[in-house]
């Protein structure tokens, strides 16, 4: 999986000795994130420590290398070839420079190939992944290929209506975004003072989204991923706009398909309405009548409308418990205690419990 | 002329201080997260770990202390680091930074994001200004684990303020899991490690204490404090920054909160199982602490208490014995802003000058702050030494002084 790099290097100055040497010895670059380099070093002594003989540093040759300081890794002998092992895997898609030979500097650009490692930064799903979304939809995920460059969403994301006029305060605009970790999956709020009623964004420009219509949500191209050089394409998520969700959740409203005991068929259930994807992977949980949570894997479909629960193991008894935390929202922002726009007096099935248990009894 | 073969080994050796593709993969040392990082008096260095709910502590007492403790000062030093790292400045955060009682070497902790992971890293500033990143694979560590540590799904609770409709910072909160708070500060005393955040299944304010060498016992105790700003007694928001002071002849736990009460809470009151109730000397004025670090200044023990919103504060230790203490019912009923007459309450120190807003800072020495300060013009993250008894960059600032007829007048 190695490349040998003969003749690729750039020679800003060099003495006889190490010309011969670059060209002799050879540089081997990296193909994979978790490769190491290797230099061949020449047969006579030379008066440098190893570190100074081969250095890689972030950025392209051209800003190398003075004042920058090499990535961190160990360097170890094998007979004349002098090997160094970063500290941690380079990054696909990032410019890396070599400089060998100590002084002399020979420059040498390497990129590990983005298809090896990382993709090209897009967008691989947009949440609520229905083609209509409630008029009071609150939160959207938008899931990239790859980390992305932070701080760009207001640059990159649009909303248009059906005659393609962007509604630049539909969204809320954050001095935080709101990323995961590795920074792949972005929250997106629709501006809460939009969507409740009465409130001032409300009344002066209207709900973002109205029941009837047809829209778009634009992630333009050329938003830069958190490393490399490469960009998004554009991407377009068109939806219409359904009945606004103003009715609190209640399980009462969900249909439950039990499965065989002593089977691994899933258990499911269909949803009246759209919850949020994310909490609803983590706050649905299936336990066993002790209350010991049962282990399996969780998988959405029909739009985030139907859950299904998938036993790492047969299930072992007639009866099991769904425990629904009570804070689990649906895609409105509405959990089952309390509606996120209380424009209607509380409505009596609010419950203040903080969890719900459903009994389901296997089919036998 | 050295011999490269036979320097091979000495360069191995001395590459060591470098290695680290084993840091991430060596099973003995699972550290997922280098978070808050204290010393102990003989250079023992503990990290927080929010994502294990551990603390780690490595054995780093083997270095000298140098003949004179230098300045450190380093442009752009998040960019350095993630030179260090491999990577661009966008994919650094920086978790917190201590400096060795001993070396005076400064050490900072980041997580580096790069082919999806998330990684934590520990970087050593040496004296000459020098950057690396330390082999913690190398390091004799041991490692102790929170009792009572938290989920890691549940998240803030947004809320409006009052009956007015929500801010978008309270919409932005309930996207935040409340374990990212499990530890807040770390502070070294005789032996013992106290650990300010929270712990439980409903996140309570908790200080822990554990004896070092760990022995695997450890106590947690909640702390209950009445905040003066908002008129009401809080058990949740955890200690943001801690030191521990001799007031009023008892060993105390001198706590800044947000927004932004200082308390005392007496050593002897953190037992297992206890419901500490703190007693509130003062409340500043709003914003968020970052650091408290003990100095002595002018012949005196001072507390040098900086913050995201407001300028750092000095607050003189001995100002702090005989100190009213105010609970509810003390004060016009009521929450209070800045601008209230009654504010600040209680505030025995002084607003001080310091160029650019700290977002780390501990001693260097006797004399020195080590800051990591975010310049207001350019927004570039510097690492700047300041004389403690003055602790700014008024040279920077446009003043008389810097006309060249001043001097020709002189």
């Amino acid at each position: 999986m190695k490349r040998t790099v003969l003749l690729l290097t750039v020679c800003f100055a060099l003495k006889t000795w190490s010309a011969a040497l670059a060209q002799e010895g050879g540089l081997t670059l990296p193909d994979q994130p978790d490769d190491q380099l290797s230099l061949m070093l020449p047969s006579k002594p030379v008066d440098s420590e190893p570190q100074q003989l081969l250095q890689v540093f972030v950025g392209p040759s051209k800003l190398c290398c003075a004042g920058k300081i090499p990535i961190a890794g160990a360097y170890h002998l094998d007979g004349a070839m002098l090997i160094f092992d970063p500290a941690f895997d380079f990054i696909a898609g990032q410019t890396y420079t070599v400089q060998s030979h100590g002084e002399n500097a020979y420059l040498t650009e390497f990129v590990i190939a983005a298809d090896d490692a990382l993709p090209p930064p897009e967008v691989i799903a947009i949440y609520p992944s229905g083609s209509a979304l409630p008029e009071n939809t609150l939160r959207l995920y938008i899931q990239f290929s790859t980390p992305m460059m932070p701080h760009r969403s207001d640059e990159f994301i649009r909303l248009l209506n059906a005659d393609g006029v962007a509604d630049t305060a539909a969204f809320m605009s954050f001095t935080q975004e709101l990323w995961n970790a590795d920074r792949t999956q972005l929250t997106l709020l629709m501006d809460p003072g939009r969507i409740k009623r009465g409130v001032a964004q409300n009344t002066e420009l209207g709900p973002a989204l109205l029941e009837g219509g047809a829209y778009v949500i634009v992630i333009d191209g050329g938003w830069p991923g958190a490393i490399g050089d490469q960009n998004t394409t554009r991407f377009e998520k068109p939806f219409t706009v359904s009945h606004p969700l103003r009715s609190l959740p209640s399980v009462d409203l969900w249909d439950i398909d039990a499965p065989q005991t002593a089977s691994v068929a899933p258990l499911t259930i269909t949803f009246d309405r759209p919850f949020d994807q994310q909490q609803v992977r983590s706050l649905i949980t299936v336990r066993n009548t002790d209350g010991h949570p049962i282990r399996g894997t969780i998988v959405l479909t029909d739009h985030e409308q139907t859950w299904q629960f998938t036993p790492d193991t047969p299930w072992s008894e007639g009866n099991v418990q769904i425990v629904v935390d009570t804070k689990l929202e649906d895609v409105a922002g509405n959990n089952f205690k309390d509606l996120l726009d209380h424009i209607y007096a509380a409505e009596t099935t609010a419950v203040d419990q903080a969890q719900i248990t459903i009994d389901v009894t296997l089919n036998p | 002329m050295l011999n490269l073969k036979t320097t091979g080994l000495a360069s191995l050796l001395c590459a060591a201080a470098f290695t680290s593709g084993a840091f991430a993969q060596d099973a003995a040392l699972d550290l997922k997260f280098a978070g808050a990082l204290e010393f102990s008096d003989t250079g023992t260095l503990f990290v927080g770990d929010n994502y294990n709910g551990a603390i780690y502590a490595f054995d780093m007492s083997d270095g000298a202390a140098p003949t004179q403790v230098a300045l450190v000062n380093i442009g752009d030093i998040d960019v350095k680091i993630a030179d260090t790292l491999g990577v661009p400045k966008s994919a650094l955060a920086i978790n917190d930074m201590a400096v060795h009682p001993i070396t005076a070497e400064i050490y900072i902790s980041v997580s580096r994001i790069g082919n999806f992971k998330s990684a934590p890293a520990i970087m050593k500033v040496a004296q000459d200004a020098s950057i690396s990143m330390l082999d913690l694979a190398s390091v004799p560590f041991e490692v102790q684990a929170l009792d009572h540590y938290p989920d890691q799904e549940t998240t803030f609770r947004p809320r409006g303020l009052g009956q007015g409709e929500p801010l978008i910072r309270d919409i932005a909160k309930g996207e935040i899991t409340l374990s990212s708070l499990a530890i807040m500060d770390m502070e070294y005393h005789e032996g013992e490690l106290f650990v300010a955040g929270v712990a439980f299944d409903n996140f309570l304010s908790t200080l822990r204490r554990m004896s070092y060498p760990f022995d695997g016992s450890q106590s947690a105790a909640n702390v209950e404090m009445y905040h003066i700003s908002h008129d009401q007694f809080e058990t949740r928001a955890p200690i943001r920054a801690m030191s521990i002071q001799k007031v009023d002849g008892k060993t105390q736990l001198v706590a800044a909160y947000t927004c932004s009460p200082i308390v005392l809470i007496d050593l002897e009151e953190i037992v297992d199982g206890a419901k500490i109730s703190a007693r509130t000397l003062m409340d500043y004025g709003n914003g968020q602490p970052l650091d408290l670090v003990s100095y002595s200044a002018q012949g005196e023990e001072m507390l040098f208490l900086t913050s995201n919103s407001r300028s750092p504060h000095v607050i003189p230790v001995s100002s702090l014995n005989d100190a009213q203490t105010y609970t509810k019912g003390d004060l016009p009923e009521g929450g209070k802003s800045d601008m209230m007459p009654i504010m600040p309450v209680g505030d025995t120190g002084k607003a001080v000058m310091f160029d650019g807003m700290s977002l780390q800072i501990d001693n260097l020495g006797d004399a020195l702050f080590v800051s990591l300060t975010r310049d207001m013009y350019t927004g570039s993250l510097n690492m700047d030494s300041n004389f403690n008894g003055f602790p700014n960059r008024l040279h920077n600032l446009v003043a008389e002084f810097d006309f060249p007829q001043y001097w020709e007048d002189e």
